[in-house]
């Protein structure tokens, strides 16, 4: 009883941000273990790769919703607006080529700012605001592509190297790019003073304000911050798609969220972090590809997924902070 | 069930205790993390009778009826019912045994209707058999129960369309469903029923009090001296947790009561009378004139100096609290303006009121003030990150010595620097949240919110020391707290505050502090 109170006592004196992930971190050692004992050559060079594109995708998206959830906020728009950017991609590609990329990801900033805008002006809840960017997002990249796929040019496209079949050093650059986007947001997160920021508003909005702390800045650059992520993430699902349309990216949304919640992240904002999200996409990449790999039945994988998920989110987060549940 | 044998074990007894105490309590404790609520308190209750049970903040009140609601339960000591021990484990054992609690946080659900909210919870008005909605039934008891208390209320009306006194009767007309239950009397608990209510609201309230006499009993909890004397038949005193004086009515004045409520230890020297320094009546620091915002206040004039305390008194409603928010810059006024040090404050911005040098200490330290989260080093620093910075980034090596030059300077007891906020008592908390305004050389204006509550009396001490030092370092400082004697104590000055109007102004040097009772006439 006293051992307990004293890992109690030890817990209480560092930051959740900063505790070690144990549990989702066992969890996605005991997957990597089952799925070796079903199939050994699931630990091979071959399935790391496919492990660490497939997470590199859902992690893209993951990141931006770990800030939103961190804010105590959430983003439902990202499926949307990573579809929009499948389709604006190849519209811009003829007359800016390679400058395409970058001015997507900067434009799609803008469209976070004002789904941002929206949500404290008009003082309207963030999922309200963004499940109407979804529909709004990927309406307008119907209304472009009239229902049709836009195909990329064959020669000079300029995203064929973020295709997952492209390497540097035997690692995928969707996952190099996923990479630096995740190391450089971990950091600012831990460092800058609008991580600190971020935090402080998830942890109690209104003793951020009574701080002293602009809660307006902070959330509108999550917003934006989630929004240019998304783009980066439709950049991802186009270059391997090879073409772009509406509804391309829809499947993206409840993934990203369940990574972020997989990983520990409390969805009431303030607690959990990029590490804790890391951990959670990978173990949703290691179990769809395990399944496959594995040679499960195609026609339950849906079902173990789902079971999985479950006794995941059971083990890894901490419901002692969760006195309600709903 | 342990409780059946006693339940007819009371039965039994009931018959033949009829003309004793309704409800008896005996050397009750309680005891919460760090604070001992009740120690040892004993109370009767008899049939029809109306007991008083006044105290400062902090000395038991509400632990006692939740004690009695059944929502907590004693550490040590009995309960008796018509002379049998009892047990309440729950609001709905207690309603079992004719106890109703009205709340002081209203507890009806706004968007259902006046009959829903009466028949919340009673098995009776389900339809069993077809698990129909019985509004038939649930209306009839609504109406029942309105009678009871002499409402006129219509059971279909919805909660949230009601004024506040009629929301207090459907509360009292649905704690008083615990009749419906009761062998014996009811006992109606009133948990500072009064204190969101206007003077004729109270009238009305103490008229359905005078109703309920004739076939329940009352305890009436508040800190207004006043209506306690005008309701109750009895009343008893509570100081720190303990029982401290019970008087019949007639026999006792509101002098002696208060005398009995506050520490018997001698008051100027807790509060430290004498390390009061003179402020410098040449230096105004803040400027407040014609100051207007409908519903809270209205015409609110006055100037604070450099080093200056300044107290503001008045009951909850009096607009003092709105009044300090929109100083802040959390609410905004209507009409007239403020100056800080003869420059004009742009109100509705926390962040520029800071950036100023205006600090706030909320009430509500667990939701406005503390990030319970985060480490005590990062709710130190969180206002003045800019502090801490080397290059873009904090540095965590600034942050440490900030924080633990802080940690020693107010004696803050935690574990370690970065030791999460919600590990800390509330006294250390209230510490550390100081820490973060006093730590800016630039802070000129504290703005304190009852920042003594819910710390014991060690804790309230050492605010008493920090508050010193500000002023005599020369920071202005405006008080609000429900410790009257605190704040005569701890003030250069004390404005009085009614009905969002300033009533009175006292000066309060060391040598002629006003008494409580002057000030309390302008409060009323």
């Amino acid at each position: 009883m006293s051992a307990l109170a004293d890992l109690r006592a030890v817990r209480l004196t560092r930051r959740y941000a900063e505790e070690v992930p144990i549990a989702p971190i066992a969890m996605l050692i005991a997957l990597v273990i089952l799925f070796t004992l079903s199939e050994p050559t699931f630990l091979s060079t071959d399935s790391f790769q496919v492990v660490a594109a497939n997470a590199a995708g859902i992690l893209i998206f993951a990141i931006g919703e770990t800030v939103m959830i961190l804010t105590g906020r959430i983003d439902l728009s990202v499926g949307g607006v990573a579809s929009l950017a499948t389709v604006l991609t190849p519209k811009l590609i003829p007359t800016l080529h390679w400058f395409a990329l970058p001015v997507v990801v900067v434009l799609f900033a803008f469209i976070g700012l004002a789904q941002g805008w929206i949500h404290l002006t008009l003082r309207l809840p963030s999922f309200v605001v963004t499940i109407a960017g979804l529909f709004i997002w990927d309406g307008v990249a119907l209304a472009i592509t009239s229902g049709n796929e836009l195909a990329l040019p064959f020669d000079h496209n300029p995203t064929t190297w973020l295709s997952g079949t492209e390497y540097t050093l035997n690692i995928p650059n969707s996952v190099i790019v996923v990479g630096v986007v995740l190391l450089l947001s971990a950091a600012a997160l831990r460092w800058l003073p609008i991580g600190r920021r971020i935090y402080a508003v998830g942890v109690s909005e209104r003793a951020a304000i009574v701080a002293g702390l602009s809660v307006r800045r902070t959330v509108l650059l999550s917003f934006a911050f989630s929004a240019a992520c998304a783009a980066i993430g439709g950049l991802i699902v186009l270059a391997t798609s090879n073409a772009g349309n509406s509804g391309a990216a829809d499947g993206e949304l409840l993934p990203a969220i369940t990574a972020v919640v997989i990983g520990g992240t409390a969805i009431t904002g303030g607690s959990g972090g990029l590490g804790r999200t890391l951990i959670g996409a990978l173990i949703l990449a290691v179990l769809v590809v395990g399944m496959t790999i594995a040679g499960w039945a195609p026609e339950l994988q849906q079902v173990i997924y789902g079971v999985i998920l479950i006794v995941a989110v059971l083990v890894t987060t901490n419901r002692q902070k969760v006195s309600i549940v709903k | 069930m342990t409780s059946g044998g006693i339940e007819a074990q009371a039965a039994n007894v009931s018959s033949a205790a009829k003309s004793g105490a309704l409800i008896e309590l005996r050397n009750i404790t309680k005891r919460f993390p760090g604070v001992v609520a009740l120690n040892r308190v004993s109370l009767t209750v008899g049939h029809r009778e109306v007991v008083g049970l006044v105290g400062q903040n902090g000395s038991g009140k509400s632990t006692l009826l939740n004690l009695l609601a059944g929502i907590h339960r004693p550490d040590e000591g009995e309960i008796l019912a018509d002379g049998a021990p009892v047990v309440l484990r729950s609001p709905r054992q207690a309603r079992a045994r004719g106890i109703g609690m009205v709340f002081q946080e209203q507890s009806l659900i706004p968007n259902l209707t006046v009959a829903e909210n009466i028949a919340l919870g009673i098995e009776e008005t389900r339809d069993r058999t077809y698990g129909r909605y019985p509004w038939k039934r649930m209306r009839a008891l609504a109406e029942a129960q309105l009678e009871k208390v002499g409402s006129s209320i219509s059971p279909r009306a919805r909660v949230a369309s009601l004024s506040q006194v009629e929301k207090q009767i459907v509360e009292i007309a649905k704690a008083l469903t615990a009749e419906l239950f009761a062998e014996s009397d009811a006992l109606l608990l009133f948990d500072e029923a009064t204190s969101t209510l206007s003077q004729t609201e109270i009238e009305m309230l103490f008229g359905v009090i005078g109703r309920l006499r004739e076939h329940s009993s009352v305890i009436f909890v508040s800190h207004r001296l006043d209506e306690v004397l005008e309701i109750s038949d009895r009343a008893y005193v509570l100081r720190d947790g303990e029982c401290v004086g019970e008087r019949t009515r007639g026999s006792y004045d509101e002098n002696e009561l208060f005398r009995l409520m506050v520490s018997r230890e001698s008051a100027a020297d807790y509060f430290g009378v004498d390390r009061q320094r003179p402020y410098e009546p040449d230096s105004i620091r803040l400027s407040v004139r014609g100051l207007c915002k409908a519903g809270a206040y209205r015409g609110i004039s006055f100037e604070l100096h450099r080093g200056e305390v300044m107290g503001i008194c008045g009951v909850e409603g009096s607009g003092r609290d709105t009044l300090m928010r929109t100083i802040f810059g959390i609410e905004s006024a209507e009409e007239g303006d403020v100056e800080l040090d003869g420059s004009q404050l742009r109100g509705g911005h926390p962040e520029i009121a800071l950036s100023r040098g205006i600090g706030y200490i909320p009430a509500e330290r667990k939701e406005e003030a503390a990030l319970l989260d985060m480490g005590v080093d990062e709710n130190i620093t969180i206002s003045h990150l800019d502090d801490v910075k080397r290059g873009p980034a904090i540095s965590r090596r600034k942050q440490r010595e900030v924080a633990r030059r802080w940690v020693e300077r107010l004696g803050i007891r935690t574990p370690k620097l970065e030791t999460r906020m919600s590990a800390l008592s509330g006294g250390n908390q209230q510490k550390v949240v100081f820490a973060r305004l006093l730590l800016s050389p630039e802070m000129k204006l504290l703005l304190l919110d009852h920042p003594t509550r819910g710390l014991d009396a060690g804790a309230k001490a050492e605010v008493y020391d920090i508050i010193r030092d500000a002023a005599a370092g020369g920071m202005s400082i405006l008080l609000i707290s429900d410790a009257l004697e605190e704040t005569i104590a701890l003030s250069h000055t004390i404005l009085v505050m009614k009905d969002g109007a300033v009533t009175g102004t006292f000066p309060a040097p060391p040598e002629a502090k006003p008494s409580q009772i002057e000030i309390v006439e302008k409060m009323l």
